[in-house]
């Protein structure tokens, strides 16, 4: 008898758990329209790691490199909407992708249906009002791009 | 493989336990890092990332994490649990019993991101959870039937005694003492076994994605069914001889 309540107990627990888990709301705080506000790039491959520059470090020219192949480069707006679609403007243009977030809420994946390439940023910092993302350059350059965006 | 207890286990056993049984660890933790981004099969790193969240004020991500460290917990605990307290009525049933539960968990991963995943993150973190429940079911209980000899979901501790024993065999006198020799064989079958778990899964995963999920179940199923061929070739023996006996 004793074994049975404690059997009970566990899946008791572990439906506790998952119930605690369930309660996640990350994925609420990014839908919205971000504007991007801020780049950096440093030497320095950890995210968290913040630097003392509060201005835009990365120039013109330097974006244009980092951000040569990626869906991100010259965009004005990030719209994420609760399909999991996101729509990012470029001038005229508009391109509609999907965005997920993946492992403990750090991962954001973002896929391009046109070309099928999926790119992945890390979340540095997800609030109500900011979002910062970074990502590995590894091309001419070492080092961890930073992107940071107000919500519009 | 399941149905002797402690000391009562041969080299064989524990080879072929902590072989199968590791070959599936490797295959859940590089399917789950592929697939979620998040390692499955040990909660070391989960430990990190817990400290780090609370350090930087993410209270619910820190909880998220000690959920995740939780359930590989408590399936270690309900392992035990079941083994301690079924042992003595059936010892097949006592030890197959959490690698069925282990299968239940990794069919619904399968099963339910087969058909039903959306990608959402709430998603994302239950199959994780599940994961790890199940790697900690399958630890305790190859840990606990084994006395403590074979834990194939992390290599951590393996890599170390592993390191130790190489470090022994330099000295002849340990070099030849047989428990040594024999402790070196288990690990190193437990290493290769991981990492050819680890690269089925990763050449797999892109034509089967979710479905390599029923793969490993397979696979655990054989050291299950393995067992049960066993029980039955003895009881088909012993009738056998006992019918023999009786017309005698």
């Amino acid at each position: 008898m004793k074994f049975k309540i404690e059997i009970v107990v566990v899946f008791f627990l572990i439906l506790l758990t998952f119930r605690l888990i369930a309660l996640d709301k990350r994925e609420g705080t990014l839908i919205g329209t971000w504007k991007e506000s801020e780049w950096t790039f440093g030497q320095i491959r950890n995210p968290h790691v913040s630097t003392t520059e509060v201005v835009d470090t990365a120039s013109t020219e330097l974006k244009k490199e980092l951000g040569k192949n990626l869906l991100l480069h010259t965009a004005e707006s990030w719209k994420f909407n609760v399909d999991n679609r996101l729509y990012i403007k470029k001038g005229n243009e508009e391109y509609v992708c999907r965005w997920y977030i993946k492992g403990r809420g750090n991962i954001l994946e973002i896929k391009n249906e046109n070309n099928g390439i999926t790119e992945t940023y890390e979340i540095v910092r997800l609030s109500d009002d900011s979002l910062v993302i970074s990502f590995d350059v590894d091309r001419q350059m070492q080092g961890l791009a930073k992107m940071k965006f107000k919500r519009i | 493989m399941l149905r002797k207890y402690n000391n009562q286990r041969s080299l064989t056993d524990n080879i072929q336990l902590g072989s199968l049984t590791a070959f599936t660890a490797g295959a859940v933790n590089v399917s789950s890092l592929i697939l979620f981004f998040a390692f499955t099969s040990n909660v070391t790193g989960h430990y990190a990332i817990f400290a780090f969240e609370l350090i930087n004020g993410n209270i619910y991500r820190g909880l998220v994490a000690f959920g995740w460290i939780f359930l590989f917990f408590i399936g270690s605990f309900l392992s035990n649990l079941i083994v301690i307290n079924l042992n003595e009525r059936n010892t097949y049933i006592a030890h197959s019993l959490p690698l069925i539960l282990e299968i239940v968990c990794l069919l619904a991963v399968g099963i339910y991101g087969d058909n039903f995943y959306q990608k959402t993150l709430k998603e994302t973190e239950i199959l994780i959870g599940l994961l790890l429940l199940s790697m900690g079911l399958q630890n305790g209980l190859t840990a606990s039937i084994s006395n403590f000899q074979i834990k194939t979901t992390h290599l951590t501790g393996a890599t170390t005694d592993l390191a130790i024993l190489l470090s022994l065999f330099t000295k002849k006198k340990y070099a030849e003492m047989p428990e040594i020799i024999n402790k070196a064989k288990l690990l190193t079958a437990i290493f290769c076994a991981y990492i050819v778990g680890a690269l089925a899964a990763g050449f797999i995963y892109h034509a089967v994605q979710f479905k390599a999920f029923y793969f490993i179940c397979v696979v655990l199923s054989i050291v299950i069914v393995y067992d049960l061929y066993k029980i039955s070739n003895i009881h088909f023996s012993h009738n056998r001889r006992k019918s023999r006996m009786q017309s005698a």
